[in-house]
Order: structure tokens, then sequence, then C-alpha cells
């Protein structure tokens, strides 16, 4: 019998599937700690609500001097000369630098092409001249207005299509043919399989520039010691940032420290890719005194990195039954002046989406493109908000042209646990079919769809993401130190920072868990490159999954060593004893009738408080198990993936074209829910950006540039467009991940515009082609003199009215 | 900070150097006629100058607080605003509400609460922008706006403020009233935004319809904002005359004829907001959506 069970045994695990990556950590998840899970009050809550939180602009440093910066109003010419007298006379004027003054070395996160400050030539307007140093920012605007720049205007490619013109004016002398960028791969063979299909669909969609939007603008505060400077800036990456000033600052690493401050509003737009922070240093440096620069709004959308318009044309085939074949994607990508992440960016914005899908093939071709405009960058969702919106529209008409409800198409077609896809995406848990019918449920798909009201309509999205992803060379991972103090709390040292999404709660409820402390009785540092662990800090949706597992092996760590110091202090075996509530426990000695209680602060302090005393500190590390992708973005790029399916109802007014987004349901797989209003939190706030993306952020465009950069113009979504929201989290465990959870900061944005186009089309026949999905262009849908022209639809230049610069 | 080569020169200051706090409206008009000063009440307009980086002049006179400045005052045949009424008052003015919807709508379609706590009425006028809301149903309801300088007084239509002069403060704005025995007037205040809230009107549209005591139609009128040369009073001549031989109040017919002649009186520019021809669209959509809600107004007898 026995022989027979182990036999039996290993058959059974051969058998298994594999799954895609080993668990590291062994949970019982029945058993998940109280504070996981649990509406834990942010840390930082009653400092941002009470105006005590120092964000950029409010560091203030004895004898600091304000910084302004002069900017090119041309798209394109040749600075003939520049002429700094007027300002350096001024009073108050402490230092003036332009081009001359820095080190002429190119930096860029992938692609070095920016300049701290121009040399010969501007490329867009907004690139940064020439900046001044003065006792007050007046004085320095000031100051910045009496610089008189010289300029030979040069021809300029304002679109994509005068960027990949014959002969078209090039950005960069070294990029022919505009080309920043450019990659491509046919997995599974595509014509074979679109040979085989029964339904294929295609059409062209394109998204547009989105900015940020963060209520607190980019800013920095430069101090030199000697040969070195400290850098305060709210930055979501102060290691990696770190890394790319000093390149551009002409100086070792070793140079430059960099010190986050409170950030307000990252999403992806504090990223570290622009000049503010290298051209403070330069200004710090010139001046012999501290210099704070803050980006005015104007200068934030002039010279932020918004969202890299792409435009799609998407092909997709399908048995008659509904199984996806093959998908054919050609993509090309407006970089603006300067790459910064846009080329990471156009790596996801191409692949990701094929880890959704069972496609039996994949074909790609992506090219980045440089224009005159303003360079863009990372934005909340990396790509995959336009890739969802181009390919999710495919995927809505297929549905149509297949008489499959789109839940249904989806179910049918969608990934589940244990898929590979073309790309090597290997999902370890996977919910997306729970969300799926959980989404449909939330709004009650069937119900509307059995009695339709008019002008109404009702789409269905779907989208995966990344909790983490290996782009910045081959490493993804995070470290964490946690002290245990002698008045018996826990100092969390780690380097990944918050952004406002609630990372260092989330990190501190990690850290309670695991050494049975209070909430209360957990700190969590701000990222110091100098005191800090190293991080790469808040992208990719990866602070929970992937410093969420270093700060808990650190935790662990301080566990271990604090048992076995209470051990040796209480001459009991260590596995006799365990901490919670603040105090070490133990059962009562032998003959003793009292169990013993001692608080951890007196292990602590009694460990340390003896001859040759220890202090009591935990290290842990977690490198994300994934793959670097190759130059053809094959690799596994994520430990774990993330899931969500949206639905949306919205009701359009013919007369205007106007959208009313009525209900929108979010269901998501972020695995563990850590503390449910923060993830809640997380998904409406991506709802609302997704939102603005979708219907109500947009520019006029002249000469290169927003008419008016601002918030007059620039539309971000308020409260009165947030539909009713149905919020739901899928019951779901990801085994490699901090008690099972996964990233949830971006997923929630990404199928939003194209469910509201999608519901358009549902409601009154119209589907846009390119974002914003403005009132106008549906009033031009529906009143079209001849509606439904062939191809009509599928030209993005029948529309009067455009979010992108023409 | 942005400095754009494009941007205005600046030849003047851009603070001023003094902010002057008169305690009655002689003591401001004086201030204001010995030059170089500017009329500074609810502070949003000089708050944006001040972003815009426009020069200054070297005294602001401050009238937001003058005595008797934000009264609402009642007589048979007008209702008289003072200037200094803040937007969020004129909003909240139930008897001002029943008489003129469509102000009131105006008023509390400005911008945020919050906004509209600071902005008042006059301000808002004498920034002469064609795209404020409550030029435009003023403008409809035929509204007179009582001006001084420190040494006489005059009357201005709202489409004259363009020719408020640096001395001159406009004291009060004035709307007609109707006795009962004369029929009943409807008005409706109708405003597009693209996002909904908070932004300047993509199209804005106030209208009259008088009603005589036997419910014919006396006189219809419309005004268009957000248009070149706004708040453009549109000519109906003839169609009050029309729609009053029609039995049963006015019909659809006569709301579309001066819907379509408020597009074609009226030039819009494209914006963020929609372009020259979308606007021109919605133009006529909202006269006539401001038009059916006012002669429902006025057949109700209510006003609102």
């Amino acid at each position: 019998m026995s022989t027979a069970h182990a036999s039996a045994g290993r058959a059974a695990a051969a058998d298994a599937p594999q799954a895609p990556v080993a668990p590291e950590l062994s949970l019982d998840r029945a058993v998940l700690p109280p504070v996981i899970g649990t509406a834990v009050q942010r840390v930082d809550a009653v400092e941002k609500v009470t105006g005590r939180s120092a964000f950029a602009g409010d560091v203030r440093i004895p004898r600091m001097l304000h910084g302004a910066v002069v900017r090119s109003p041309h798209a394109h010419a040749r600075i003939v000369s520049v002429d700094t007298t007027l300002a350096e006379r001024l009073p108050g004027v402490h230092a003036v630098v332009t081009g001359a003054d820095t080190a002429r070395i190119k930096w860029g996160a992938f692609r070095p092409d920016l300049y701290p400050l121009a040399l010969d030539r501007v490329r867009y307007v907004g690139d940064e001249v020439a900046a001044v140093a003065a006792t007050d920012p007046e004085t320095a605007r000031r100051a910045a207005e009496l610089i008189r720049v010289e300029y030979e205007v040069l021809p300029a490619v304002l679109t994509l299509d005068e960027a990949l013109a014959e002969g078209a004016p090039l950005v960069h002398d070294d990029a022919v043919g505009n080309l920043a960028h450019e990659f491509g791969y046919d997995r599974g063979g595509a014509d074979a399989w679109f040979e085989r299909s029964d339904v294929i669909v295609e059409g062209v969609w394109q998204t547009t520039r989105q900015w940020h939007g963060s209520i607190e603008t980019i800013g920095c505060t430069a101090e030199w010691s000697q040969d070195r400077v400290t850098l305060w800036v709210n930055t979501q990456t102060p290691f990696l940032a770190r890394q790319r000033y000093a390149t551009a600052l002409g100086l070792p690493l070793r140079a430059v420290r960099v010190v986050q401050t409170e950030v307000g509003g990252g999403f992806g737009g504090k990223s570290g890719d622009d000049n503010t922070s290298v051209i403070c240093a330069i200004l710090a440096r010139k001046s012999g005194r501290p210099v704070q620069l803050v980006n005015t709004r104007e200068e934030e959308f002039l010279a932020g990195r918004p969202r890299i318009p792409m435009r799609y044309r998407v092909r997709l085939g399908f048995t008659s039954d509904g199984l996806v074949t093959a998908k054919d994607i050609d993509l090309i990508a407006d970089n603006g002046a300067y790459t910064g992440k846009a080329q990471a960016v156009l790596g996801a914005a191409t692949v990701r989406h094929d880890a959704l899908f069972n496609y039996r093939a994949v074909r790609a071709h992506s090219r980045l493109i440089y224009t005159n405009l303003v360079p863009t960058g990372a934005f909340r969702g990396f790509g995959n908000p336009s890739a969802d919106w181009a390919v999710g529209q495919a995927w809505d008409l297929a549905a149509a042209r297949l008489g499959i409800e789109p839940p249904d198409l989806f179910l049918l077609n969608a990934v589940e646990a244990g898929s590979v896809s073309a790309h090597n995406h290997r999902i370890s848990s996977c919910e997306l079919k729970q969300c799926i019918r959980r989404a449909a449920e939330a709004i009650g798909w069937y119900e509307k769809r059995a009695a339709p009201t008019p002008n109404r309509g009702l789409a269905m999205g779907v989208s995966v993401h990344v909790s983490g992803r290996r782009s910045f060379g081959d490493y993804d991972g995070s470290s964490a130190m946690v002290r245990l103090t002698e008045d018996g709390r826990a100092a969390v040292i780690v380097g990944e920072g918050e952004i406002g999404t609630g990372a260092r709660t989330t990190l501190a409820q990690i850290t309670a868990a695991e050494l049975g402390l209070a909430v209360a009785d957990v700190t969590v540092s701000r990222p110091d490159t100098d005191l800090t662990t190293h991080a790469l800090g808040a992208l990719a949706s990866r602070v929970t999954y992937v410093a969420g597992n270093a700060v808990r092996r650190a935790a662990k760590h301080a566990c271990e060593q604090l048992l076995g110091a209470a051990s040796r202090q209480l001459g009991r075996p260590a596995a006799e004893l365990w901490v919670e509530d603040g105090m070490v426990h133990a059962p009562p000695a032998a003959g003793e009738d009292t169990p013993v209680h001692v608080p951890v602060g007196v292990v602590v302090r009694a460990e340390l408080y003896r001859p040759n005393g220890q202090p009591i500190v935990g290290i842990g590390s977690f490198d994300n198990p994934s793959e670097f992708p190759d130059q053809a973005r094959f690799g596994n790029e994520s430990g774990a993936y993330n899931f969500v399916a949206e639905a949306a109802e919205v009701e359009v007014d013919p007369a205007t074209g106007a959208v009313t987004v009525l209900e929108l349901a979010a269901a998501v797989d972020c695995g563990t829910v850590l503390n449910p209003p923060l993830a809640q939190g997380q998904v409406e706030g991506a709802i609302a950006q997704g939102l603005g993306m979708a219907i109500t952020e947009r520019f006029d465009w002249a000469d290169g540039a927003p008419t008016r950069p601002n918030f007059v113009d620039y539309k971000l979504p308020t409260a009165g467009v947030m539909p009713t929201l149905h919020v739901e989290f899928a019951d779901s465990y990801e085994p490699t991940g901090p008690y099972g959870a996964k990233g949830v900061g971006e997923i929630a944005l990404d199928p939003v515009p194209s469910i509201v186009a999608s519901a358009v089309a549902d409601a009154v026949g119209v589907r846009i082609h390119e974002l914003p999905i403005t009132a106008e262009k549906i009033y031009w849908g529906i009143h079209r003199p001849e509606p439904g022209a062939p191809g009509a639809a599928d030209d993005p230049a029948e529309f009067p009215e455009q979010g992108n610069p023409r | 900070m942005t400095t754009l080569d494009r941007a205005l020169e600046h030849t003047g200051p851009l603070e001023p150097s003094m902010l002057l706090t008169p305690h009655s409206l002689d003591e401001a008009l004086r201030l204001l006629a010995a030059g170089d000063a500017a009329v500074v009440a609810g502070g949003v307009g000089h708050t944006l100058r001040r972003h815009d980086r426009r020069p200054c002049p070297a005294t602001l006179v401050s009238v937001g607080r003058l005595p008797g400045f934000d009264t609402v005052t009642w007589t048979d045949t007008e209702v008289v605003i003072g200037a200094g009424v803040r937007l969020s008052a004129l909003e909240a003015d139930v008897r001002l509400a029943a008489a003129w919807p469509m102000v009131t709508e105006a008023a509390g379609s400005v911008a945020t609460a919050r906004i509209r706590r600071m902005v008042t009425l006059g301000g808002n006028i004498a920034a002469d922008d064609d795209s404020h809301d409550p030029p435009v149903a003023l403008a409809a309801a035929g509204a007179r706006l009582t001006v001084r300088d420190a040494l006489s007084g005059r009357t201005l239509a709202i489409g004259d403020i363009g020719g408020l002069r640096r001395d001159e403060l406009i004291q009060d704005v004035r709307l007609p009233l109707t006795a009962p025995d004369q029929g009943t007037v409807g008005s409706s205040f109708q405003k597009f935004l693209v996002r909904g809230l908070w932004e300047y009107a993509c199209v804005n549209v106030g209208a009259v319809v008088r009603l005589d005591a036997r419910g014919a139609v006396r006189d219809l009128s419309l005004a268009v904002g957000s248009v070149t040369g706004g708040p453009v009073p549109v000519d109906l001549a003839g169609l009050a005359e029309e729609a009053g031989e029609a039995a049963g109040g006015i019909d659809d017919r006569v709301i579309d004829e001066a819907a379509r002649r408020a597009a074609e009186q009226t030039s819009p520019y494209g914006d963020v907001r929609g372009s020259a021809a979308y606007k021109t669209r919605m133009i006529a959509e909202f006269a006539r959506r401001a038009l059916t809600t006012a002669a429902l107004r006025a057949a109700e007898g209510t006003g609102r």
C-alpha cells in the first residue's frame, strides 16, 4: 500500500501543470493576520489633511534662491545667440546659466538625446534654453524675461504624418526618418492563422497626449556641499532619477544624493525624465547657494512628459464560433522631441495585452517617431490604455460581427492561471473570468440587454497589467531593513517611497503583521539615496508586490532575531515564543502557572545593553521572478499579472452628441486586497483618469503647442463627470505575492477609453476613432449628411475637431 | 516659470504699489478720476490679470465692500441690483428667481460656488468677456446699466459695456418688471458645457417670452454668448407678431425660426470647446431649448 501511495503521489506531481513561477513563500491563505485586508488608516492621513506635509515647494533652506527657466517659443529653431547681459544686471539675480554652463552631455532613460539646456538647437515649444536664480521667484522670472535669444526658425514636423513624410525635416540628425525606435515580431505565424479565420475585423484607432494633471507640479531644491549635490525632489523614482541626473550633470554617481519630498501626485509624470532637477542643480552650482525650481502649471503642460499619442492599425481574426486566431498590429507612436521612457512604453503597448486572450498568433510592427512636439513618456497604464482602446475596439467590432455578446466572447478566449502568452508572459494567479462575470453582473448586463433604452449603450472591456516590470536592466528588485527600536517599534528603511497611493501604509501593515506590532508602532522611511536601501521606486504597479515581499522578508528576519534574543534572555526555546500586540509571549515555564509576556522594546534594549550587545535589524530583499525581455520583447516581464474587467453604460444626447457615463462596474483581480479603502481609491482614481483620457482632456494647438496650457482649457474630469461606480475585488490569491497581493495602481484605467467608445457605438451607432470622444465628434457622427460612408469613420481627418495638433 | 519669447512685452509694473479702500461710492469715483487706477471688486479678474502677467496700474481701488453697493431693490417697474452683489447672492435670491429665473440661472452657472462667492455682478459685466454668463441673460432681459463717474452718470445697454471708461464704475443693473395685468414673462438661460461644470460655455443663450393677458405671444427675445462680439441680441423682427397670431401660444415653427436666426446672426469661433461649425449647430439647439422653457414658464404664469 505504502509503495502504491508513493508512486501515485509521484505520478500526480509529474502530471500537474507546471506552475509558471515557483511560489517562494509558502503561505496558508486561510490564516491571514487580522491587519491584512483591514481598513487601516493611512499613516500620512493627518499630516496631509492638516497641511503639514512638506511637498517640493515647501522645502526651505537658508540662503535659498529661486529659479526660472527660459524656454523656446519655437517648435524647431537654431539658436543664433543668447544675450544674458540685462538679466545678469538685474538686482537680486545671482546666476544665469545657458548650455555653455552644462556638461554638454545628452541624457535619457533609454536613448540619450536630451541636453540639460539646449546647445544650438531647440526642438519643441518649451525646450529649455537658459535659466536664472534670484532672491525670489518674481525677480527670477523677470530676469528670465530679460534674456534675449535670437533664433533662426527651422521647418518643424508637428504631426506623425509630417514626421514620416518623404524628405521630412529631421528632429535629430542621427535619427533617419525621424525613427527613434522600432521592433517587430511574428509569433505563431499570423498569415496562416488569418487564412484560417472566418471573421476578420480591422480598423485604425488613435490616442492623444494626456497630461498627468497632478495637484503638485514637478519641483526640486538643490544644494551643493563641496563636490556633492543634494536634490530634494518630488520624484517617484529617487534611485533611478539619481542615476540619470548624475549623467546629465557629468558627475560620478557618488556626487549626487536624491531625497524624496512628499509627492503631490505622480502617475508617471514624476519619473525623472525632464530637465527641472538638472537645471536646478546647475543653478545652485553656479550661484553657490541652494536653489529651488518648481514648474508653473504652464511649464508642466509645455515641458512635462505626457502620455504618448499612438496610432494603431489593428487586425483580428476569429473562427465562426468565436475563438480568436490571430492579431496583427501596426503601431506608430509620437515620441515628441526627446525619448525618455517612450521606448519602454512602446514595448508594453505592443505586447502586454497579448496576455489577455489565447491568441494563436500575434504579429506586430511598432515604431517610435520623433516630432517637434512636447516629449512624451510614462503615464499610469504605460501604453496599456492606448492598446486596450485600439485592440478593445476591434474586439467589440468582432463581437458584433460574430453575434456574440462581448462578455461571452471574452469568456471564450480569456487566459487562465497557467497560461503562457506568445511572449512568454507566464500567468500565475488569474481570475480574469471571474472578473468578467462579476462586472457583467454588477452592471446588470443581461437585464439591460433584454430591455434596451434608446440612446443608451453598454460595453465591456478587459485588461492585464504587471506587478513590477523588468525594464531597467536585469533587475526588478527591492530591499529593505527593519530596525526594531528600544521603545518597541519597528522602523522600516526602504527606498521605494510614497507618491500618494498609500504604499507606506501597506508596507507598515505588512511589517506589523509579520512582527505582531500595531501599525501605529511602525514607521516607514522616505527614500534617501544616502540612507535607505536601493529601490526602483513607484512604477509599473510594483511597490506592493516587489517591495511588499522585500519588507516582509526583512520583518521576518527581524522577528527571528527578536525571538532569538528573547530565547536567550528568558532561557526558553525560540520555538515556544511568539510576538503579539507588541509583546513577546511564552507559555508558562515548567512548574509555573503564569505565562510570560515581555514587551518587544524590553527585549530589544536588553539585547543591546550588554557587553558587545547587538541591535536588531532585519534585512530582506526580493527580485521579481521575471525575465528581462529581449530586443523583440520576448520574455516574462513580471512575476505576477493583475486583471480587470470593466463594464459601462452611457447615454448620448443625440442633439448635442454629449455623452454621460451613467454606470461603471469594475471587477479587479489584484490578489489579496491588503487595505480595501486604499485599493478602492486606486481603482476609482484610475477610472477618473481613464474618463479624462476618454472624454474630457484635450488642448487646442497652434504652431506646435497648446494655445492655453492650463486647466481652463485642459479639462480634468471632476466629481460631476463620475458615474455610479461598482468596484469589486475578485476572490484571488497570488502565491508569490506578499500575503497573496499583486499590484493595483494602474489596471483600472486601462479599459476605460475603450468601454466608453464601445458604449457610445452601442448607443447611437457612432464609433469614434480618435480620442478624446468629444460631444462634437459624436454629433458629426450622428448628423453627418452621408452617415456610414465607407471608410469615413476610419479616417480621423474626417473630424473637424481633434485632440492632436495638426 | 515659463517665459516664452512670444509672451507680451511688459512695459508697466506687474504689481500695484497701492490698494485703496474707499468708504463711499463718491470717494471711489474720485480716486478713479485721479488716473492710473483700476477697480478691484471680488478680485477674480485681478487674479487672472496677474496670472497672465499683464501690466498693472499703480493703484487698485477696492469697491467690493462699498456701502449700499450690494443691495437688491424692488419697485413696481424694475428691480435694481447693486453692482457689488456677489453671484452667489444673486443665484440664491428667491424673489429674483421668480421674476427673472434666467438671471439667477446664469449667475448660478458661473464657475464654482467658491468663485461665485467672490465674483460681483458688476465685475463680471465690466470684464467685457463674450463668454460670461450673466451678461447673456441680462442682454436677453433688456437690462440697463447705471454707470457713474465722479461728476455724472449715464445709462448703458449690456452690449455697450465696451464703452465703459477707466474712471467709470457700474453702480447697478436694472431689470424691467411686468405689471401683473400686462401678461406674463417667462425666461430661461441655457448653457452647454463640454465637461459639465466649471468651464466656459461652448454656447450660452438667454431667452425671454412675453405673453399678453390672453396668453398670446407679445414679445420674444434671445441673446447669444460665447460668440464674436457677444452677447449678441438676435434680431427676431416679425416673429412675435407671427407667433401672436397663432392660437395656443408659441409653436415649434416659430421656435425653429428663432433658433435658425440665432445661428445665422452669430459668429462663433472654434476653440477647445468645439469648432465654429459645431457651435453654430449648438446655438440653434440651445436657443430652441431656452425658448421652449421660457415659453413654458410664461404660459404657467409663474415666471419660473
